[in-house]
Protein backbone atom coordinates (compact mmCIF):
# COMPACT_ATOMS: atom_id res chain seq x y z
CA UNK A 1 0.00 0.00 0.00
CA UNK A 2 1.09 3.27 -0.89
CA UNK A 3 1.19 6.52 1.33
CA UNK A 4 -0.59 9.41 -0.51
CA UNK A 5 2.66 12.22 -0.95
CA UNK A 6 2.71 14.56 1.89
CA UNK A 7 3.90 18.48 1.08
CA UNK A 8 7.13 20.00 1.74
CA UNK A 9 8.11 21.97 4.51
CA UNK A 10 8.34 24.62 2.27
CA UNK A 11 4.84 24.29 0.33
CA UNK A 12 3.23 24.28 3.65
CA UNK A 13 4.78 27.48 4.24
CA UNK A 14 3.26 29.11 1.28
CA UNK A 15 0.03 27.36 1.68
CA UNK A 16 -0.30 28.65 5.37
CA UNK A 17 0.70 32.31 3.79
CA UNK A 18 -2.05 31.99 1.26
CA UNK A 19 -4.77 30.51 4.07
CA UNK A 20 -4.30 33.87 6.16
CA UNK A 21 -5.78 35.73 3.64
CA UNK A 22 -7.39 33.36 1.78
CA UNK A 23 -8.90 35.52 -1.22
CA UNK A 24 -6.53 38.18 -1.51
CA UNK A 25 -4.39 37.91 -4.75
CA UNK A 26 -0.33 37.74 -3.77
CA UNK A 27 2.63 38.34 -5.54
CA UNK A 28 5.85 36.17 -5.71
CA UNK A 29 7.80 38.98 -3.64
CA UNK A 30 5.09 39.18 -1.26
CA UNK A 31 4.74 35.67 -0.48
CA UNK A 32 8.37 35.25 -0.28
CA UNK A 33 8.61 38.14 2.67
CA UNK A 34 6.60 36.55 4.31
CA UNK A 35 7.45 33.07 4.71
CA UNK A 36 11.19 33.68 4.24
CA UNK A 37 11.96 31.30 1.25
CA UNK A 38 14.43 32.37 -1.41
CA UNK A 39 13.15 33.70 -4.54
CA UNK A 40 14.64 29.97 -6.05
CA UNK A 41 12.29 28.18 -3.51
CA UNK A 42 9.24 30.03 -3.81
CA UNK A 43 8.50 30.03 -7.84
CA UNK A 44 8.90 26.03 -7.95
CA UNK A 45 6.45 25.57 -5.39
CA UNK A 46 4.22 27.80 -6.91
CA UNK A 47 4.23 26.70 -10.24
CA UNK A 48 3.74 22.73 -8.59
CA UNK A 49 0.41 24.35 -6.94
CA UNK A 50 -0.90 25.92 -10.36
CA UNK A 51 -0.03 22.87 -12.13
CA UNK A 52 -2.40 20.97 -9.92
CA UNK A 53 -4.97 23.38 -10.33
CA UNK A 54 -5.04 24.68 -6.62
CA UNK A 55 -3.74 28.04 -7.36
CA UNK A 56 -5.23 31.27 -9.68
CA UNK A 57 -3.03 33.32 -11.68
CA UNK A 58 -3.59 36.39 -13.69
CA UNK A 59 -1.51 39.28 -14.29
CA UNK A 60 -2.00 42.48 -12.67
CA UNK A 61 -1.26 45.34 -15.07
CA UNK A 62 1.68 47.88 -13.36
CA UNK A 63 0.41 51.56 -12.74
CA UNK A 64 3.98 52.80 -13.30
CA UNK A 65 4.46 53.00 -17.12
CA UNK A 66 7.48 50.99 -18.04
CA UNK A 67 7.24 48.46 -15.65
CA UNK A 68 5.87 44.67 -16.60
CA UNK A 69 2.94 43.44 -15.32
CA UNK A 70 3.06 41.26 -12.21
CA UNK A 71 2.06 37.74 -11.76
CA UNK A 72 -0.74 37.22 -8.81
CA UNK A 73 -1.69 34.31 -7.26
CA UNK A 74 -4.58 33.05 -5.31
CA UNK A 75 -5.67 29.55 -3.93
CA UNK A 76 -8.50 28.26 -6.00
CA UNK A 77 -11.52 26.36 -3.84
CA UNK A 78 -9.52 22.67 -4.50
CA UNK A 79 -6.27 24.77 -3.30
CA UNK A 80 -8.26 25.58 -0.22
CA UNK A 81 -9.97 22.15 0.59
CA UNK A 82 -6.13 20.33 0.21
CA UNK A 83 -4.34 23.58 2.23
CA UNK A 84 -6.95 23.06 5.22
CA UNK A 85 -6.45 19.33 4.96
CA UNK A 86 -2.43 19.37 4.54
CA UNK A 87 -1.88 22.22 7.59
CA UNK A 88 -4.18 19.98 9.30
CA UNK A 89 -2.65 16.94 9.08
CA UNK A 90 0.90 18.83 9.81
CA UNK A 91 -0.86 20.27 12.45
CA UNK A 92 -1.62 16.19 13.64
CA UNK A 93 1.54 14.84 13.33
CA UNK A 94 3.55 17.94 15.17
CA UNK A 95 0.85 16.94 18.02
CA UNK A 96 1.38 13.36 18.11
CA UNK A 97 5.29 14.29 18.30
CA UNK A 98 4.76 16.00 21.19
CA UNK A 99 2.48 13.85 23.13
CA UNK A 100 5.04 10.75 22.79
CA UNK A 101 7.88 11.96 25.19
CA UNK A 102 4.38 13.19 27.01
CA UNK A 103 3.25 9.82 27.22
CA UNK A 104 6.64 8.47 27.81
CA UNK A 105 6.77 10.28 31.19
CA UNK A 106 3.39 9.43 32.72
CA UNK B 1 27.03 48.90 -13.56
CA UNK B 2 24.52 48.88 -10.94
CA UNK B 3 22.72 46.26 -9.07
CA UNK B 4 19.61 46.15 -11.39
CA UNK B 5 21.84 45.48 -14.37
CA UNK B 6 23.96 42.98 -12.99
CA UNK B 7 20.31 41.42 -11.36
CA UNK B 8 19.12 41.81 -15.24
CA UNK B 9 22.23 40.25 -16.65
CA UNK B 10 21.75 36.92 -14.42
CA UNK B 11 18.32 36.83 -15.16
CA UNK B 12 18.86 36.81 -18.64
CA UNK B 13 21.50 33.87 -18.37
CA UNK B 14 18.66 32.14 -15.81
CA UNK B 15 15.95 32.54 -18.59
CA UNK B 16 18.91 30.83 -21.15
CA UNK B 17 18.66 27.86 -18.72
CA UNK B 18 15.01 27.32 -18.16
CA UNK B 19 13.63 24.49 -20.26
CA UNK B 20 11.00 25.06 -22.70
CA UNK B 21 7.28 25.25 -21.91
CA UNK B 22 8.23 27.02 -18.21
CA UNK B 23 7.72 30.77 -20.19
CA UNK B 24 5.26 32.01 -17.80
CA UNK B 25 7.72 31.40 -15.07
CA UNK B 26 9.86 33.25 -16.33
CA UNK B 27 8.32 35.93 -17.82
CA UNK B 28 6.81 35.87 -13.13
CA UNK B 29 10.05 36.00 -11.76
CA UNK B 30 11.77 38.82 -14.07
CA UNK B 31 8.89 41.04 -13.61
CA UNK B 32 9.47 40.44 -10.23
CA UNK B 33 13.11 42.23 -10.50
CA UNK B 34 11.43 45.53 -11.24
CA UNK B 35 9.87 46.05 -8.45
CA UNK B 36 11.67 44.19 -6.06
CA UNK B 37 14.34 47.03 -3.99
CA UNK B 38 17.93 47.45 -5.44
CA UNK B 39 19.65 45.58 -2.72
CA UNK B 40 17.42 42.72 -2.81
CA UNK B 41 17.65 42.14 -6.91
CA UNK B 42 20.39 40.35 -7.21
CA UNK B 43 19.25 37.90 -4.90
CA UNK B 44 16.20 37.81 -6.17
CA UNK B 45 17.64 37.24 -10.10
CA UNK B 46 20.46 34.61 -8.05
CA UNK B 47 17.13 32.25 -6.84
CA UNK B 48 15.74 32.40 -10.09
CA UNK B 49 19.32 30.86 -11.52
CA UNK B 50 19.53 28.24 -9.14
CA UNK B 51 15.67 27.55 -9.20
CA UNK B 52 16.23 27.37 -13.11
CA UNK B 53 19.26 25.17 -13.24
CA UNK B 54 17.63 22.87 -11.16
CA UNK B 55 14.31 23.26 -13.41
CA UNK B 56 16.74 22.04 -16.14
CA UNK B 57 18.11 18.71 -14.82
CA UNK B 58 14.84 17.57 -13.36
CA UNK B 59 13.62 17.97 -17.02
CA UNK B 60 17.09 15.93 -18.42
CA UNK B 61 16.83 13.51 -15.28
CA UNK B 62 15.37 11.05 -17.67
CA UNK B 63 16.95 10.88 -20.42
CA UNK B 64 20.65 12.06 -19.48
CA UNK B 65 23.61 9.50 -20.33
CA UNK B 66 26.91 9.85 -18.57
CA UNK B 67 27.88 11.39 -21.65
CA UNK B 68 25.61 14.10 -21.97
CA UNK B 69 25.99 15.00 -17.95
CA UNK B 70 30.18 15.27 -18.95
CA UNK B 71 29.35 17.72 -21.70
CA UNK B 72 26.75 19.88 -19.46
CA UNK B 73 29.23 19.91 -16.94
CA UNK B 74 31.60 21.03 -19.11
CA UNK B 75 29.60 23.45 -20.98
CA UNK B 76 28.08 25.15 -17.07
CA UNK B 77 31.78 25.01 -15.75
CA UNK B 78 32.89 27.19 -18.90
CA UNK B 79 29.52 29.69 -18.50
CA UNK B 80 30.30 30.22 -15.07
CA UNK B 81 34.09 30.62 -15.75
CA UNK B 82 33.06 33.47 -18.36
CA UNK B 83 30.73 35.12 -15.87
CA UNK B 84 33.78 35.15 -13.10
CA UNK B 85 35.82 36.69 -15.80
CA UNK B 86 33.31 38.98 -16.18
CA UNK B 87 32.11 40.10 -12.94
CA UNK B 88 35.82 40.30 -12.13
CA UNK B 89 36.62 42.79 -15.29
CA UNK B 90 33.30 44.85 -14.34
CA UNK B 91 34.06 45.03 -10.46
CA UNK B 92 37.41 45.36 -10.76
CA UNK B 93 38.55 47.50 -7.08
CA UNK B 94 35.28 46.94 -5.42
CA UNK B 95 35.08 45.02 -2.24
CA UNK B 96 32.13 43.46 -3.20
CA UNK B 97 33.42 41.72 -6.11
CA UNK B 98 34.45 38.68 -3.94
CA UNK B 99 31.04 38.07 -2.50
CA UNK B 100 29.73 38.42 -6.34
CA UNK B 101 32.50 35.72 -7.50
CA UNK B 102 31.98 33.39 -4.00
CA UNK B 103 28.23 33.12 -4.80
CA UNK B 104 28.53 32.56 -8.32
CA UNK B 105 30.59 29.48 -7.49
CA UNK B 106 27.85 28.21 -4.90
CA UNK B 107 25.26 28.54 -7.10
CA UNK B 108 27.63 26.73 -9.85
CA UNK B 109 27.85 24.53 -7.27
CA UNK B 110 24.37 22.96 -7.44
CA UNK B 111 24.13 21.99 -11.19
CA UNK B 112 28.00 20.58 -10.53
CA UNK B 113 27.38 17.93 -7.88
CA UNK B 114 24.54 16.77 -9.23
CA UNK B 115 26.11 16.17 -12.84
CA UNK B 116 29.25 14.73 -11.15
CA UNK B 117 27.24 12.21 -9.31
CA UNK B 118 25.23 11.09 -12.49
CA UNK B 119 28.53 11.14 -14.57
CA UNK B 120 30.18 8.67 -11.75
CA UNK B 121 26.78 6.01 -11.41
CA UNK B 122 26.78 6.12 -15.60
CA UNK B 123 30.13 5.31 -15.71
CA UNK B 124 29.75 2.70 -12.60
CA UNK B 125 27.03 1.23 -14.61
CA UNK B 126 28.79 1.05 -18.18
CA UNK B 127 31.75 -0.65 -16.40
CA UNK B 128 29.15 -2.66 -14.73
CA UNK B 129 27.64 -3.95 -18.28
CA UNK B 130 30.89 -4.33 -19.53
CA UNK B 131 32.34 -6.94 -17.41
Amino acid sequence: MTRPRRASAQTLLVLQAFMAHRRRWRHGYDLSSETGLPSGTIYPVLMRLSERQLLDAEWEPSPTPGRPPRRMYRLTADGVAVAKAELAAEEAEAGDFVSVPARGRA
Amino acid sequence: MSRREWALAIARVARWLLPRGRGEWAEAMEAELYYVDDEEAVRWALGYLVANSRERIRAMKIEMTARQARRLNLALALVFAGLMLVVSYAMKGSPEVWTVIGLLTAVWMVPFGYLSQREASGCGRARGSAA
